[in-house]
């Protein structure tokens, strides 16, 4: 175990140097004048020259590489053009919402995709209606879901709201940044509830991607399990089909849901700018959608970062879930 | 065996098509006359959207156009404009005096206050306009003339400038102009001339006060009860940040938002004529489109060439087609009404044969364009590829980013062909608008356009003393520029909100784009 995680732990800081000097070539070599267009057209050229000179941009690209790299290292992203705030302030400002909706999002999506997968795969009553949902799910790109949801229940039903992470305006500030549990924690269960209202759209959009992969892959490899020899010795010994399921042929089944759930994981990360930009959610989607349209690169090459490094400690996670859940996985 | 599933996902589905058909779903997008009803809670509280977020509400550093409902209701300036005109009036100055050689404006103050009771000195106008220039940001350029301030008394302020500057007033009413700051706050922040505690907090004498900045949600202010003015009707505003304009339009329509103060693309507009009590407003703007034309491009180096491509868009065709009714073709060099009718005009003939013969065969051309919410530029941009194809050129549109935009002048050899630009002048002044295009370091001269005798025209016009002789100095200027085919105004575009229908006290000014004046709006 130990020899597993200082293998997986070296690789991912060579992936994160990798993709660092990646996001920072990026940086150097798309075009641009971001700070001329945040100080404003009629700037004079010394005042963009000190503001250059403030950001370090005004330095040979190697000096600029080898310091944004020790400053990496600290946690220090370097600072935002659009914003004029550090990086990681930024980050520990917008990543707690988007960590919501993604946990949220996955929490949907995993017991969905377990109903899912379930159902496909024992061929109850209702399969054929299953696997349409399945089809259609896959087939709906996730911006048309968000405004599908936000038409029939925001719109016209009018039992949740649109957007935004909450609709009070004292929302409690810490000390997780997760607001369902902070107001929670600060005994504001009317908080909680909602945030819960405001994120339910926006988490079911993002999940029933995710779910219908999720389970897909489970029908698969339940499938698979439910025609081993050993399930059919569970059957023979009397035991109920939901037993035999629950029991036996789930948790053999779980090990390429698992690897697929944390994929999910990754990929929703990466796709929270569609959903949190048409949901007006307040996380890295949506303050990375901003900083693209201002060209400011240390924003993005600092979230692409810390995505990055998320991504990477799921992956770990996932492959320990694995070991967990199967005993014949070796770490 | 499915049967009853099927019928279950049919009746789901059919529930969904009638809710979908219920026009009015609790005030939603329904064709009723009237606006849904406001929840009383929220009667006196008027919301509002921005597309993104403000970088700052520091008033000598913002200088950006999403922000200004924001930036106009904390602070004033000296003076302003009267609602809908490009007319100066007094703000924090009652009055003010300009000497015969335009070298001296004398304001009288006002008796105001800060949202603190801080009182409105002209020491705190001299510290205020001293910090702009320390500061140096984008709008620090509007009192690089000053030669001196004097305070002769708390209720007087004294402006001597080096040389006349004809725009000086004018610059004075600007939304980014300098903007009177509570000297309590500046002397608090001292260190860092409160910056960044200005970033999120305000300090000013407006309508409003800054009461929450929370970067990614929206911003609220209430009402300053220390304001000078009219009380304002509404007690508080909210201003969320909602990136998507078809999110902000359901809202809208359910009642949620009380506007969308721009953005909204040309066939929602349409589809929204009538419902839900909502109305679409076209106010006058000094928004404008221009056509960037890179002269250091190889194909659009001879000027005839520039000007058969120029002359071969059909401009109200293509106008009326992007804007419908939002925009006008421009008669002039110059936004109306900053020039007299008639100065600097310019055409836009169409003669095919003269057109086709001076346009080289096989022509390639590309033209950018920078995103906006409402599309209305990609538009732009494919009618103008559709006409030039009829000329022969084979013009391929795409799409940059403001921050590569600005990159252009460093090499403008390589930059693109064609830049469909949005300029809007500072101030309802001739110089305000032709001296950011035209000029040679012009801030938005993209392809490094210079004429010597345009920027001489200009320069000299900045500095006379005789308002009508400036106006002839700036026609002339603006013509030779036009002549040039380096920048090519195109359309003036109207301020285009959608509002509701309950929404009192409308006042816009021309000058000051993507808002209202938010203390003078009321609910029925």
């Amino acid at each position: 175990m130990a020899r597993f995680l200082l293998i997986r732990g070296l690789g991912a800081v060579g992936v994160l140097f990798a993709l660092v000097t990646l996001v920072f070539l990026l940086q150097s070599v798309v075009p641009g004048d971001p700070v001329r267009a945040r100080v404003g057209a009629n700037a004079t050229d010394e005042a963009v020259a000190r503001e250059r000179d403030r950001l370090g941009l005004d330095r040979p690209l190697p000096a600029q590489y080898a310091s944004y790299v020790a400053d990496a290292t600290r946690g220090d992203l370097g600072q935002s053009i659009r914003t004029s705030r550090s990086v990681s302030e930024d980050v520990r400002e917008f990543l707690p919402a988007t960590l919501e909706l993604a946990g949220v999002a996955l929490l949907i999506a995993v017991v969905l995709g377990a109903l899912l997968g379930i159902a496909a795969a024992t061929a109850r009553r209702g399969s054929g209606v299953v696997k349409t949902l399945f089809l259609g799910g896959a087939s709906a790109p996730t911006f048309l879901l968000g405004f599908l949801l936000i038409y029939v229940f925001y719109l016209q039903l009018g039992w949740l709201p649109a957007s935004g992470q909450s609709s009070l305006g004292d929302p409690p500030t810490g000390p997780t940044h997760l607001l369902i549990l902070d107001g929670l924690l600060a005994g504001r269960p009317a908080v909680s509830f909602d945030a819960l209202q405001h994120i339910l759209l926006p988490a079911v959009s993002l999940a029933l991607l995710p779910a219908v992969a999720i389970g897909r892959v489970l029908r698969s490899s339940l499938v698979e399990v439910l025609e081993a020899d050993y399930v059919r010795t569970a059957r023979s010994k009397g035991l109920r089909e939901r037993t035999v399921l629950l029991r036996h042929a789930l948790r053999n089944a779980m090990s390429a849901p698992l690897t697929m759930t944390g994929l999910q994981f990754g990929l929703m990360l990466g796709g929270v700018v569609v959903i949190e930009t048409i949901f007006a959610w307040p996380g890295i989607g949506l303050y990375t959608d901003q900083s693209i349209a201002a060209g400011d690169l240390p924003a993005i090459a600092g979230v692409t970062l810390v995505l990055a490094a998320i991504y990477v400690l799921v992956s770990l996670l996932v492959d320990l879930a694995q070991a967990i859940v199967d005993p014949r996985v070796q770490l | 065996m499915h049967t009853r599933a099927w019928l279950v996902v049919g009746a789901v589905m059919a529930g969904l098509a009638v809710a979908g058909c219920g026009a009015d779903g609790g005030g939603g997008g329904g064709s009723s006359e009237k606006p849904a009803k406001v929840d009383p809670a929220v009667q006196k509280v008027l919301r509002l959207a921005f597309f993104s977020d403000m970088a700052t509400a520091d008033p000598n550093v913002f200088y950006d156009i999403e922000g200004n409902a924001i930036s106009q209701s904390v602070y004033e300036g000296l003076l302003r404009y009267k609602a809908g005109s490009t007319e100066l009036e007094g703000a924090l100055a009652e009055r003010w005096e300009v000497s015969q050689d335009r070298r001296t404006y004398t304001f009288a103050l006002r008796d105001a206050k800060f949202s603190d009771g801080t009182p409105v000195t002209s020491k705190a106008v001299q510290k205020s306009f001293e910090r702009m220039t320390k500061v140096d940001q984008g709008p620090a350029y509007m009192l690089a003339d000053v030669k001196e301030y004097k305070t002769p008394d708390p209720r007087t302020f004294v402006v001597e400038l080096k040389a006349p500057v004809s725009s000086f007033a004018d610059l004075m009413a600007s939304l980014w102009g300098p903007k009177v700051i509570n000297p309590a706050v500046l002397d608090k922040y001292r260190k860092d001339q409160a910056q960044e505690h200005l970033k999120t907090n305000a300090a000013g004498t407006g309508p409003f006060t800054l009461e929450r900045w929370q970067p990614g949600k929206g911003y609220s202010l209430t009402r300053n009860d220390n304001y000078w003015g009219k009380e304002p009707y509404f007690e508080r505003v909210e201003i969320a940040v909602k990136p998507d304009v078809s999110s902000q339009l359901l809202e809208l329509q359910r009642g949620d938002l009380d506007g969308i103060l721009h953005g909204v693309p040309l066939s929602s507009l349409q589809s929204l004529k009538g419902k839900g009590g909502l109305r679409v407003e076209r106010f006058d703007s000094l928004g404008t489109v221009t056509l960037a034309v890179n002269q250091d491009r190889a194909e659009l180096k001879d000027r005839k060439v520039r000007e058969a491509i120029v002359r071969a868009l059909d401009v109200p065709t293509l106008v009326r087609n992007v804007w419908g009714d939002s925009a006008t073709v421009m008669k002039s060099a110059y936004p109306s009404p900053l020039l007299p009718d008639g100065a600097a005009k310019i055409e836009f003939p169409y003669d095919e044969a003269a057109i086709k013969a001076a346009i080289p065969p096989g022509t390639k051309v590309d033209v950018v364009y920078t995103p906006d919410s409402s599309g209305v530029q990609r538009r732009f941009a494919d009618l103008m590829r559709q006409q030039l194809t009829k000329v022969g050129v084979d013009a391929s549109p795409r799409q940059a980013e403001l921050s590569a935009v600005f990159a252009y002048r460093e090499n403008t050899k390589k930059a693109p062909h064609f830049y469909i630009s949005t300029p809007t002048p500072d101030a309802a002044t001739p110089d305000a608008w032709a001296r950011i295009l035209w000029h040679s370091g012009g801030g938005l001269n993209f392809f490094d356009y210079a004429n010597p005798q345009v920027d001489a025209k200009m320069d000299e016009a900045l500095n006379e003393p005789d308002e009508d002789k400036a106006t002839a100095l700036y026609a002339e200027a603006g013509t030779l520029a036009v002549a040039d085919f380096g920048e090519v105004p195109i359309a003036q575009v109207k301020d285009t909100m959608v509002l509701r229908g309950d929404l009192t006290g409308v006042e816009h000014v021309p000058a000051y784009p993507w808002t209202l004046n938010l203390g003078a709006l009321g609910r029925e």
